[in-house]
């Protein structure tokens, strides 16, 4: 008797059969969901423990600043203050309504951490905000992975699932992310994304700021030879001010006598660029859903005045924590473009206006 | 010896060594220290200093006298840095580089 040929038939029989249960049955599907559920588990997991060191980080800020019961003042945010988007099938006015929807919506912010903490700085009060926005958003985040999990497990739809966990990889990612940034916010160091109005600062020597709308300040100053007005978010608490009305006034006063906007503003790098390259173009560099962009935009094409863009790459994550060196050798090459493009493009008496867009967080 | 016993051993061999390849990579990158830089600039003279970050710096601070000319110490940048760590020593055996800062032209 040939062992090997019973050895062969054996394995032979085994793989019809078993391209008889692949091909005839739902088993590779469940064997998928299986798969991917518990790999799903586990990134759920994962974010669960951030969101919870978001929450604790928050509770230590407001324990500092002796707030009463930091727990009840986290809860009370979280889930609360969603924004509805306006309605966009007629867009007719869409900009002020969503204008007023957005505003409306930070004063009601401003107001809910007003009355929590009635003795901290304003300084301390911007930046509470924003780590109450970024725990608020890492708990979405979670509930919506949470949801589509779920979702998945009760109609076994493994593409789903198969989806979720390819995206998982990256939202957890990000999610770490968001709340390594928290340290940036409680610390009060400046971020990636403080670029533009770190900028406006060296820009603006030693000129003194005045208000010209809620938080965000103007200087006037001089660049080679020419009278520049530099506008930013008023620091250094978190916050990124009302830059497109700042400039809708500023224009509205000086009206043709301005040669020249320049925004210069942090940009999402593509993967194969380097953290701190400087670029420059044309347009509104500035990344709010649309109520100052389109402000800066109807200014310029009022008055037929050019409007160049000057951006910093960097990627999302080096956005949102302390601004590191590669970025900050990318402020100081943007400086030099601003400079260079006031000097050859705008005439020795033409103004020129120039927008640090961003969060002013560690920058007076 | 059997050749599926040989292939057998063959996966196996690679599994190993693909983790113990990843774990060694991952290794090599938590021994990355960052510290957060503050740096000092004085308003009247060339005098610039660095120093670790301390909670309530901001950039345009007044951070002091100057030790060379008496001005303004300001709070001129405040950025993350990596240091560069000696293999097998551990992390924080160097200091970051200690650059000139440029002048910013006014």
């Amino acid at each position: 008797m040939d062992g090997s040929n019973d050895w062969t038939s054996i394995v032979l029989t085994l793989l019809i059969l078993g391209s008889f249960l692949l091909n005839f049955t739902d088993i590779p599907q469940k064997m998928q969901l299986w798969r991917y559920s518990s790999y799903i588990r586990k990134k759920i997991i994962q974010l669960t423990e951030i969101e919870d060191e978001s929450k604790r980080k928050v509770i230590k800020y407001l324990s500092r600043l002796n707030v009463e019961n930091p727990r009840k003042v986290l809860e009370g945010f979280i889930d609360n203050f969603f924004m509805i988007s306006p309605v966009d099938k007629e867009p007719t006015d869409i900009i002020r309504r969503m204008r007023h929807l957005i505003r409306t919506k930070d004063d009601l912010i401003r107001k809910y951490v007003e009355e929590n903490l009635p003795n901290a700085t304003s300084v301390q009060r911007q930046n509470a905000e924003a780590l109450l926005e970024i725990s608020s958003t890492l708990a979405y985040v979670n509930k919506v992975a949470k949801h589509y999990f779920q979702l998945g497990l009760k109609y076994n739809n493994w593409v789903l699932m198969m989806q979720l966990a390819l995206e998982l990889q990256q939202v957890v990612k990000l999610a770490k992310a968001y709340d390594d940034a928290m340290d940036s916010f409680m610390k009060g160091t400046p971020i990636g994304d403080g670029a533009g109005p770190l900028v406006a600062y060296y820009l603006k020597g030693s000129a003194e700021p005045v208000e010209i709308a809620k938080e965000t300040v103007y200087y006037v100053t001089e660049i080679e030879g020419r009278k520049v007005y530099v506008v930013k978010a008023k620091g250094p608490g978190s916050t990124v001010g009302w830059p497109g009305e700042a400039v809708e006034k500023i224009i509205n006063d000086l009206r043709d006598r301005v040669s020249r906007i320049i925004t210069v503003d942090a940009a999402l790098k593509l993967e194969s660029e380097k953290t701190g390259e400087v670029a420059y173009g044309v347009g509104a560099a500035i990344g709010d859903p649309g109520p100052e962009k389109i402000a800066i935009e109807r200014a310029a094409t009022k008055y037929g005045i050019p409007l160049d863009a000057v951006v910093i790459k960097m990627s999302n994550e080096e956005a949102i924590n302390t601004m590191t060196k590669q970025v900050f050798e990318g402020v100081k090459k943007a400086i030099e473009i601003v400079k260079k493009i006031i000097k050859e493009k705008v005439p020795r008496d033409g103004i020129t206006v120039v927008v640090g867009i961003g969060n002013t967080i560690g920058i007076t | 010896m059997d050749p599926m016993m040989i292939v057998i051993l063959a996966v196996l061999a690679f599994i190993v060594t693909y983790m113990a390849v990843s774990a060694m990579k991952s290794r090599q990158e938590l021994i990355k220290k960052k510290v957060i830089v503050t740096q000092l600039k004085c308003n009247s003279c060339d005098y610039s200093e660095r120093r670790e970050f301390k909670e309530g710096d901001y950039v345009g601070k007044e951070a002091g006298e100057c030790p060379k000319c008496g001005g303004k110490l300001l709070v001129d940048a405040i950025y993350l840095e990596e240091v560069e760590d000696i293999p097998g020593f551990g992390p924080g055996v160097s200091m970051p580089k200690q650059s000139k800062p440029p002048r910013i032209q006014k």
